[in-house]
């Protein structure tokens, strides 16, 4: 397996042969995660990005976000919560549009409250599988919050997934032991997984 | 007499031929042991399992498995692989010469000349004089020239003559002075003998001209043939891990390994696309592309079968390469302690075993025999305890199998499919009642072996689960996983060898969901499964019901703070699904309470503040870990930066939450 990668120095960009995608889709994420950092470093105007701070956190982007938050947890609020689901969608897309040498620390905290709330949107709305990956990708981030582990438990209950669901509620009890919303789901989900075995106390 | 010593050489060949034995015979005595173990001993049968209560004796041939031939095939072809191989030829060429060396080339050695006065006269080395004259005398008396027989043969009056003198000989070394200071000195009582040192060589190859011919087969000897040895020796170890497996593959998995991606899901197909990588698979298929690979393997995980027989005997001997290769892929994964990685991995190889698909979640059912997966899909049982608790008819629907007979046969298997029980699990010190700081622990599990027939639990008394603490218990407290009877081979029918069931157990640590540092998978191969055997009412009465134990070493001491470290422990099975085991165990680091007097100050401390001490200490250790986990000041920031932040968030989402949750429970209800 061989790819021809050529330069383009008018757009500054890696190129790859079309086929690539299929050859080997690995090199082309790595080409095309190189090409957009490339991109932003020259979009910069200077040599070197500057370092990322808190300070330099693009706060107007933020205001942005922080409104689009609000609408979406509005239509939660008023029930529609497919509505409210894309609000929190575009958020996220507005937020993984940030630039990229930015203070990721920032990005980090809007990305995990959005998740959060798409998360909770997508259980209400009954897109089990949706509310998994968000909270899966939550999980994945490190966001070790007994929540966390309440809204993939609760998404793996109703995928089916009783055993998984009773492992993340007892991870999420591992964190806090008293979390009494993880002791009750936790209880019903053993139940269930005994009466599927046909089994009783 | 002057003594000289001197090189005589092998002219007669009467002692090469025992230098070339002695050498065979180290060479050939281990081999043909060892090939006979292998060839007949060592050879997996499924008729040990009738030895053990409560295994699973049905195979391809009784539950009629449709590749039946095919892998009867297969195993005939391994087993004479075992019984004809390189070695045979070894050693029938081996024994071939020894034979041969012995019938025509030995020659006897003459030991008359061996002086051994005692052996001479017969006597054992401890007679006493009297002993000696008294045998003497007989000895003599008979071969005296003066007194032999007159009818004999002028030869036999030689030997007999010589016979004597040795006699005389043996005699006077054994009582005169000098010839016994002679005899104890020199070994001869006529004093010192030449010395001389024997070459098993004849004189010409050494001395004569054909000395350069000798140096010649010394160079190869030493030169070729021994580098040669070490060499193939040396490419042979570097070629393949310890375990097995070859460089190139193990390279490839842990490539594999450490560029996966974190945002991809591995799963069980995913970690079969890597084992299909591996060099083995590429030797062994060089006719096969990856995709035709994959296609067999999948025909194989649907019990599908063609009338290819190529395919067929192709699709065998693929899927019975894949289980040592995923093991193989274990051992690497288990050093990156990812979870995600392992949980797969294990679920494919009992998917191989089985012939089951990995995904979906009717697994449990479609393990049994003769079910139609179709039916069983459509439906609504998916485990294997439920189906005891339905009638045979609904059983049959559920399975999707007419025949009743065939029916009874899968819920028979069903029902020897055992799950454990888990009772009690602690982390134990040897010889502490509690666990305290900094101390070397091992996680005890106390299980009982259930059968899905079997329904809730018997209680247990506490006394049954102590262990009493004997010396040999201190010494080494994991010895109890041996001492249990060893598990059966697996019920696998549409596999192509006999795999011995077992357990592999995970410690893994539910602060970062990896495995614990340092640990390994663990193999629980030992378990008295006689539980299966048993009746629902003697069950959950509990008295004769056995008792089973695991005990998993904790790699790093315990830590130095008081509190609770949460951990999760995996049992995984390596052929059933429906018998995996994962619960949350905590260990509860305490002070020990024996050594109250000595920190006193300290002691009292922690007792002044009890109440909040529950809570306070093991905040300290979850902050702790967290913030070993990723640097402390990054970690410490985020954390606070997130909480601030979030205030009002936090108390919106908890509503949405409480929403959410009655929810549920509605739909619950």
């Amino acid at each position: 397996m061989s790819l021809e990668i050529s330069y383009d120095s008018k757009t500054k960009k890696l190129l790859l042969p079309k086929d690539a995608e299929i050859i080997s889709p690995e090199v082309k994420n790595d080409i095309d995660q190189l090409n957009s950092l490339t991109h932003e470093i020259i979009a910069n105007g200077s040599d070197v990005p500057p370092v990322p701070t808190p300070e330099n956190f693009n706060k107007d982007m933020s205001k942005m976000i922080r409104k689009l938050y609000e609408t979406g947890v509005q239509a939660f609020k008023s029930g529609k919560f497919e509505d409210s689901a894309k609000q929190f969608s575009i958020g996220i897309e507005m937020i993984s549009r940030r630039h990229k040498f930015e203070s990721f620390q920032g990005t980090l905290q809007e990305l995990s409250l959005f998740l959060m709330s798409r998360a909770d949107a997508n259980l209400k709305a009954k897109q089990y599988l949706k509310a998994f990956n968000d909270a899966d990708m939550l999980i994945g981030m490190m966001m070790n919050t007994p929540e966390n582990f309440l809204r993939r438990g609760v998404s793996n209950y109703f995928l089916g997934n009783y055993e998984a669901a009773r492992a993340d509620y007892q991870r999420g009890l591992s964190f806090d032991e008293n979390n009494e919303r993880l002791q009750t789901e936790l209880n019903i989900v053993l139940d269930k997984i005994l009466e599927e075995n046909g089994d009783y106390l | 007499m002057a003594s000289s010593s001197q090189y005589t050489y092998d002219e007669e060949g009467e002692v090469w031929p025992f230098f070339v034995l002695a050498l065979l015979s180290f060479i050939l005595v281990p081999l043909t042991v060892s090939w006979f173990y292998n060839a007949f001993i060592a050879v997996d049968t499924i008729s040990s399992n009738s030895k053990i209560k409560g295994a699973i004796l049905e195979t391809a041939d009784s539950i009629d498995v449709a590749n039946a031939n095919e892998i009867k095939k297969y195993r005939s072809k391994q087993k004479s692989s075992k019984i004809f191989n390189k070695t045979l030829i070894v050693l029938i060429i081996g024994w071939g010469i020894v034979f041969y060396i012995n019938k025509y080339l030995t020659k006897y050695a003459d030991i008359k000349t061996i002086f051994d006065p005692y052996l001479i006269l017969d006597i054992s080395s401890s007679a006493t004089d009297r002993e000696i004259k008294s045998k003497y005398r007989k000895l003599s008396l008979k071969f005296h020239p003066d007194k032999l027989p007159k009818d004999i043969t002028e030869a036999e009056k030689l030997d007999m003559e010589t016979t004597f003198i040795r006699i005389n000989s043996a005699y006077k070394a054994l009582t005169d002075e000098v010839t016994r200071s002679n005899f104890l000195k020199y070994g001869h009582p006529d004093g010192p003998q030449d010395v001389s040192h024997g070459i098993a060589l004849p004189k010409f190859l050494v001395e004569g001209k054909y000395s350069p011919l000798m140096i010649v087969v010394y160079f190869l000897l030493i030169g070729v043939l021994l580098p040669s040895i070490v060499g193939i020796w040396w490419n042979n170890v570097k070629s393949h891990t310890k375990k097995g497996l070859h460089v190139d593959t193990a390279a490839l998995f842990t490539r594999r390994l450490t560029d996966r991606n974190p945002a991809k899901i591995v799963t069980p197909l995913s970690v079969l696309d890597w084992v299909l990588d591996s060099v083995e698979i590429k030797q062994a298929f060089k006719h096969l592309t990856k995709d035709q690979l994959k296609v067999l393997v999948e025909q194989h995980l649907n019990r599908e079968f063609t009338s290819d027989a190529q395919s067929e005997s192709d699709k065998v001997k693929l899927v019975s390469m894949l289980p040592n290769l995923i093991s193989g892929f274990l051992d690497i994964a288990v050093i990156f302690r990812n979870l995600e990685v392992i949980l797969p991995a294990t679920d494919l190889r009992k998917s191989i075993l089985q012939a089951v698909k990995p995904n979906g979640k009717y697994q449990e059912i479609l393990q049994l025999p003769y079910v139609d997966p179709k039916v069983v899909q459509a439906q609504n049982v998916k485990k294997l305890g439920k189906l005891f608790t339905l009638s045979k008819e609904e059983v049959s629907k559920a399975l999707g199998i007419t025949d009743l007979k065939k029916v009874e046969k899968a819920l028979e298997i069903a029902a020897h499919i055992p799950s454990l029980r888990i009772i009690d699990s602690t982390f134990v010190v040897p010889g502490e009642d509690v666990v305290p700081p900094q101390s070397s622990a091992h996680l005890s599990l106390k299980f009982l072996v259930k059968s899905p027939r079997l329904k809730s639990c018997p209680s247990i008394d506490d006394d049954r689960l102590k262990e009493e603490e004997t010396m040999d218990y201190l010494r080494n407290p994991l010895k109890s996983n041996e001492t249990q009877p060893q598990l059966p081979f697996s019920y696998a029918p549409y596999f192509s060898y006999y795999v011995r069931n077992n357990w592999t157990g995970y410690l893994i640590s539910q602060k970062d969901n990896k495995l614990v540092e340092g640990s390994l998978g663990y193999e629980l191969e030992n378990i008295d499964l006689s539980n299966l055997e048993i009746t629902q009412e003697e069950w959950i009465d509990g008295k004769d019901v056995i008792i089973g134990s695991f005990k998993i070493p904790l790699t790093t001491p315990t830590p130095p703070n008081i509190g609770t470290v949460p951990y999760r422990i995996i049992l995984k099975n390596n052929a059933y699904f429906g018998s995996d085991v994962d619960i949350p165990v905590d260990l509860e680091v305490e002070n020990p309470i024996r050594k109250q007097p000595l920190n006193l100050g300290r002691k009292e401390q922690v007792d002044s503040d009890d109440e909040s001490d529950i809570s306070d200490p093991e905040e300290d250790s979850i902050a702790g870990a967290l913030a070993a986990l990723r640097g402390q000041s990054v970690k410490k920031s985020q954390i606070t930066e997130l909480n601030d932040d979030d205030e009002e968030d936090e108390s919106d989402n908890e509503s949405v939450f409480t929403d959410i949750d009655t929810d549920t429970e509605d739909e619950k209800e």
